[in-house]
């Protein structure tokens, strides 16, 4: 549970197509910036990382939703465009398993798609500030504030659409009114209530994710630097 | 998420919906999820639930194991319900059977569906990058999901998952992972050869199996029609009405047959157990 | 016989510096030849058939396939050739069997009718028509081969290059495996460019067997007979000469004088001639 996967149905539908909207135009661009790669060198590379995320995911660390991701890892190996091409892969597929909603893959495109692209940078800022002395502890920062981020980038979504999370008690119960979704929505009970349960859930799942990005970064520049820092291949 | 048995199940399933055709089930799984997105009844999601029971037991595979992976979601469902709890279970009840219906759709498609006919299917919307991309990271997963299994039984055989030793256990996994990348980007030049010999110019996928539409794929779409207009009907008509509780009966009842003859006189250790 | 592959005086250069040259003989191919390279691990078998498919560039000498140089125009000569490379298991990239042996006449822009004829006849060829809705990860080493080898022979190649066929799959699997590659050379007149371990199953294939040494020298060439019969050269080169070269050969020590028989029925018959011939000697003296 380094980051949540939005279920279906408990958000309004105006903003999972906005998310499917966003996530097409970031997709298209991502695909232009990448379209100096020839399709049969970036597809290997697509496909394989793609697929490391997904083994990644079907090993639980802490039972009931604890797994690692590799996003980090994939946003450094990768770069961004073709991180955020391979997120969409993987988001669309887990949705096939029921592990996160079909209809928000493009909100959850976006929500992980940010860990692997600010990821990317940041590993990228660390670098250049600590020089190539820890790979550890760049990857390791680069991970644990990108999921951080992608995890306020959620709140962020939740935040400007929890009238639909309010209203669904009124539409239930039949008692209620718009008024008393917008009183709950006032109130900010759900928003805040969510926000708390998210960063006490979170926060053990970015460690684990941190420190095993961390520990495979450093793993793989022992063996193959290249795949760390292009610039020495 | 038990990738493997998915596509075990998938492809060596033999019921009515692994004889329909890809689109045909993406149209029932389709239609189901927006039957969840546009409806708040409480009573109408448990019906639909009940009706994807009753179809997984027809799928004739472990109903079980069917509604565990499709359980999932449910996990990320609750932190919403508690997040909007407002002293009703009724309304947390929507939120999780929401996420638990669109959840088992999904997975009565994919469990009975190879995923490349799925991938076909969705072809024509997709930029061709993402399609090749979704053809080779299915194949690769595969490879790399034996490549894991390897991996950990190594380390199991060599002492490098001891229980207890929870740190040594995070950094000798750590490293497994790390050479599964490794491997993952040998691979992945391995694939760059083997396209550049075989003389790939953009098509992985043959645009999958010419298959004639039938029956089966008749029923998907009926059913997937019949709870979307179930949904339909009861979003017009209010909460509550007659239409509701005909629903829940009819869908509960079904569940109980299809329960009491597929499942009990013939596979019920089989099934259960596994 | 036309050459259809000549490399000379080649060489390669590993990222970390190792070096390998295909010194010592000159290699060549001829037309609906068959070839069988042996050496032991690390020698440059593999690397050889890489540069012949044009995965890698040389650093020195000249490599010419089919008329062209393959790490500089293999586009031209791609269609001609089929490959099946090591470890099959990794060559097969399309979702099912039916997508991965029409993979390349989809990409070379067949029509759909002609590549769906090309893909039957093949597949029936290989006897593997029942598999042709399968997904790759559920077939059985033996039939991955096969599959890869109907992926490889779909276009009707010229020249086909398989990089240690006979590796994970069981004996019976293989003598079927050889049986057809036989039959694909006889039928078609396809040179067949091979690299193995297995000893045993070279008599059977080869019309011409290179051995190549550690560092790439080719150290030996001949027919299978004249490559088992030298006995250091093999050892030099770290390789076991198959079970009917080493009995021919501890014969030898002990005094029996005969032709080196590389095939069991061959032997059967070599030794059953020596003991009537040594009867009738005995009878006679």
């Amino acid at each position: 549970m380094s980051h949540m996967h939005i279920p279906d149905g408990v958000l309004p539908v105006w903003i999972v197509t906005a998310g499917w909207v966003v996530t097409a135009l970031l997709l298209a661009f991502c695909i232009k910036r990448v379209s100096s790669i020839e399709l049969k060198r970036k597809v290997p590379l697509i496909g394989i990382i793609s697929a490391l995320m997904i083994v990644g995911m079907t090993l639980e660390i802490v039972p009931i939703a604890y797994h690692i991701n590799l996003t980090v890892v994939a946003g450094i190996v990768l770069g961004p465009a073709l991180a955020f091409i391979s997120v969409f892969i993987v988001d669309l597929l887990i949705s096939m398993f029921g592990h996160g909603g079909v209809t928000v893959v493009g909100l959850n495109t976006i929500i992980i798609g940010a860990e692997a692209v600010l990821g990317y940078y940041l590993f990228q800022l660390f670098k250049e500030v600590m020089g190539n002395k820890s790979m550890f502890w760049e990857s390791s920062l680069a991970a644990f504030l990108s999921l951080f981020l992608s995890t306020s980038i959620m709140l962020g979504v939740i935040y400007i659409s929890p009238e639909k999370i309010g209203s669904i008690g009124h539409l239930v119960s039949g008692t209620g009114s718009d008024t008393n979704g917008q009183r709950l929505l006032e109130d900010g009970i759900n928003f805040s209530r969510f926000a708390k349960t998210v960063f006490i859930l979170s926060p053990l799942g970015w460690i684990l994710e941190s420190v095993i990005t961390g520990l495979v970064v450093k793993y793989v520049y022992r063996v193959r630097p290249d795949l760390i820092l292009p610039e020495r291949a | 998420m038990d990738v493997s048995a998915i596509d075990y199940y998938a492809n060596h399933g033999r019921s009515f919906l692994h004889g329909a055709r890809a689109l045909s089930k993406i149209i029932f799984a389709g239609l189901v999820i927006a039957s969840v997105v546009i409806s708040n009844s409480f009573y109408l999601l448990l019906a639909v639930y009940f009706s994807l029971l009753t179809i997984a037991i027809w799928t004739r595979l472990p109903v079980l194991k069917i509604v565990t992976i499709a359980a999932y979601p449910a996990i990320f469902a609750l932190i919403f319900a508690a997040a909007s709890w407002n002293g009703s279970w009724v309304s947390a009840g929507v939120i999780v059977l929401k996420a638990l219906s669109a959840s088992l759709a999904m997975v009565i498609l994919i469990v009975t569906t190879p995923y490349p006919d799925v991938f076909s299917s969705i072809e024509p919307v997709l930029p061709r990058i993402i399609t090749e991309g979704l053809f080779l990271t299915y194949r690769s997963l595969f490879v790399l999901l034996e490549l894991t299994d390897n991996l950990v039984k190594g380390l199991r055989v060599r002492g490098g998952l001891t229980h207890g030793r929870y740190i040594k256990n995070v950094v000798n996994f750590s490293s497994g992972i790390g050479l599964l990348l490794v491997r993952g980007l040998d691979l992945s030049e391995r694939f760059y050869g083997v396209l550049n010999v075989r003389g790939y110019s953009g098509r992985i996928s043959g645009g999958g199996r010419h298959e004639k539409t039938g029956v089966n794929d008749f029923a998907a779409i009926v059913i997937g029609v019949l709870i979307f207009g179930a949904a339909l009907l009861i979003k017009k008509n209010g909460e509550l009405s007659v239409y509701d509780g005909c629903m829940l009966a009819i869908s509960l009842a079904a569940l109980i047959l299809s329960a009491a003859y597929v499942v009990l006189p013939n596979t019920w250790g089989r099934a259960w157990k596994r | 016989m036309e050459e259809i592959v000549k490399i000379r005086n080649l060489g390669f250069k590993y990222p970390d510096g190792t070096t390998l040259k295909f010194d010592g003989q000159d290699f060549t191919v001829g037309r609906g030849e068959r070839v069988v390279m042996l050496g032991p691990n690390g020698s440059g078998k593999s690397t050889l058939l890489s540069l012949l498919l044009g995965l890698l560039k040389p650093s020195e000498g000249e490599i010419e396939v089919l008329g062209v140089d393959p790490s500089k125009e293999y586009e031209k000569i791609r269609e001609r050739i089929g490959a099946l490379l090591q470890n099959v298991d990794l060559q097969i990239i399309a979702p099912r069997v039916w997508d991965d042996v029409s993979f390349s006449p989809r990409n070379y822009g067949y029509k759909e009718e002609e590549t769906a004829r090309l893909v039957e006849d093949i597949l029936k060829k290989l006897e593997i028509e029942h598999l042709k809705d399968k997904v790759p990860h559920y077939l059985s080493g033996g039939e991955k081969t096969k599959v890869g080898l109907a992926g490889a022979l779909v276009i009707k190649p010229e020249l086909l290059i398989l990089d240690e066929p006979f590796e994970h799959i069981d004996p019976a699997c293989r003598t079927e495996l050889i049986k057809l590659l036989n039959r694909v050379n006889k039928e078609n007149g396809t040179a067949i460019i091979l690299s193995t371990h297995n000893m045993n199953t070279v008599p059977l294939i080869a019309d011409t067997v290179y051995l190549i040494a550690e560092g790439g020298n080719i150290a030996g060439k001949g027919t299978p007979k004249e490559i088992f019969s030298q006995v250091e050269t093999l050892s030099k080169c770290h390789i076991e000469p198959p079970i009917l070269g080493e009995l021919f050969s501890a014969l030898k020590k002990q005094g029996v004088e005969m032709d080196i028989s590389l095939t069991v029925d061959e032997a059967a018959c070599t030794i059953a001639n020596a003991m009537v011939l040594s009867k009738n000697k005995t009878g006679l003296g």
